[in-house]
């Protein structure tokens, strides 16, 4: 399947673009298990803070993500 | 609350929104309102809050003006530069709105201070830059029952989120209606900070403006909405980002409202 991929502040230097394609090779995964498959892809991930949104809701581990849908690498910020 | 002779004239076109009017103006003279941090975010936090007649301010920072700090905050000028920030603020509100109470603190937001100072204000504002100072807010807040106001920025992006504010639930997420009491048992805090990001990053994970640069105009933006939440709460609007999270992009000015609700199905 197919999910359309956001990255925020620092973690777009990470994934080397704020919003791309990215192709899953099964037609549902968990987030726990995006997690895992983003991880490989980009192993600079690794330790970094951030949560995942999916369509602009954050969502838990077990949350099942579906093709199409929009996800969102948010990591916090900091500058004031 | 007795008001100035000239707040007519004053503060006509806010008094002229049926949002606002003498009921919202009396609220604003009433609001305490602590800005923490008065850096690129607090300037126009406290620039804006003052010129809406927001009645008490009370100011924290530690810091003196440097001449770094003139390429985006914007309340100070150059002979400013060694100054205490919360003098030159508290001056500024002075000449800007002599009805203004303003007090302010030099010391840097603490465990053991916190407390103290927080009983001064209703609202909390963090224009802070790191991430303990933000946690303090949070947590204090959560202790002492005080929404505050979440902004910071990196490089072109920014986010701002109210969190700890007290809200009724309905059905539809999209009508809870801020409430200024809790006086029944339907009435919930919005999520906090460590709902959404439990512990702080490790050290140098996440870089400051210090440390990653930023355009001035960012910080006005951002600290800018940060001022219209504040308002927005004292005056019990709707749309509050509460249980929300505002990104704005200003390269592509992109502003996406993420719902931070978790939702596990």
């Amino acid at each position: 399947m197919q999910v359309q991929l956001m990255s925020y502040g620092a973690l777009t230097d990470v994934t080397g673009s704020e919003v791309f394609e990215l192709e899953i090779s099964q037609q549902s995964v968990t987030v726990a298990e995006l997690k895992l498959i983003l991880l490989a892809r980009y192993p600079a991930l690794e330790g970094k803070t951030f949560r995942i949104a999916v369509n602009e809701r954050f969502v838990v581990d077990e949350f099942e993500v579906l093709p199409g849908v929009i996800i969102a690498l948010m990591p916090p910020f900091s500058g004031g | 609350m007795e008001m100035e002779p000239d707040f007519l004239d004053r503060y006509q076109r806010q008094l002229m929104l049926g949002e606002v009017g003498l009921g919202g103006q009396r609220a604003l003279r009433a609001a305490r309102v602590m800005v923490v941090g008065l850096g690129g975010l607090g300037c126009p936090v406290v620039q804006y809050l003052a010129a809406a007649g927001v009645g008490n301010l009370v100011l924290v920072d530690a810091d003196r003006v440097s001449l770094s700090n003139l390429q985006r905050q914007i309340l100070y000028t150059q002979k400013d530069v060694g100054e205490l920030k919360v003098e030159v603020a508290r001056d500024f509100v002075e000449r800007q709105n002599a009805q203004i109470q303003v007090s302010v603190y030099t010391e840097m937001l603490s465990a053991e201070n916190a407390t103290d100072l927080l009983a001064l204000a209703d609202i909390v504002v963090d224009c802070t830059d790191n991430f303990a100072a933000r946690y303090l807010i949070n947590d204090a807040c959560a202790a002492a029952n005080k929404p505050w106001v979440y902004g910071s920025i990196a490089k072109f992006e920014g986010q701002v989120a109210v969190f700890n504010a007290l809200m009724k639930s309905s059905a539809d997420e999209s009508q809870e209606i801020l409430v200024s009491q809790s006086s029944d048992e339907s009435v919930i805090r919005s999520l906090n900070y460590r709902d959404v990001f439990p512990n702080p990053p490790g050290e140098g994970e996440i870089q400051n403006c210090a440390e990653s640069g930023v355009l001035g105009a960012l910080a006005g933006i951002i600290g800018s909405i940060q001022g219209m939440e504040v308002m927005k709460w004292i005056l019990g609007l709707k749309g509050l980002l509460a249980n929300q999270m505002l990104t704005y992009n200003a390269i592509n000015h992109s502003m996406v409202k993420f719902q931070l609700r978790e939702n596990a199905d």
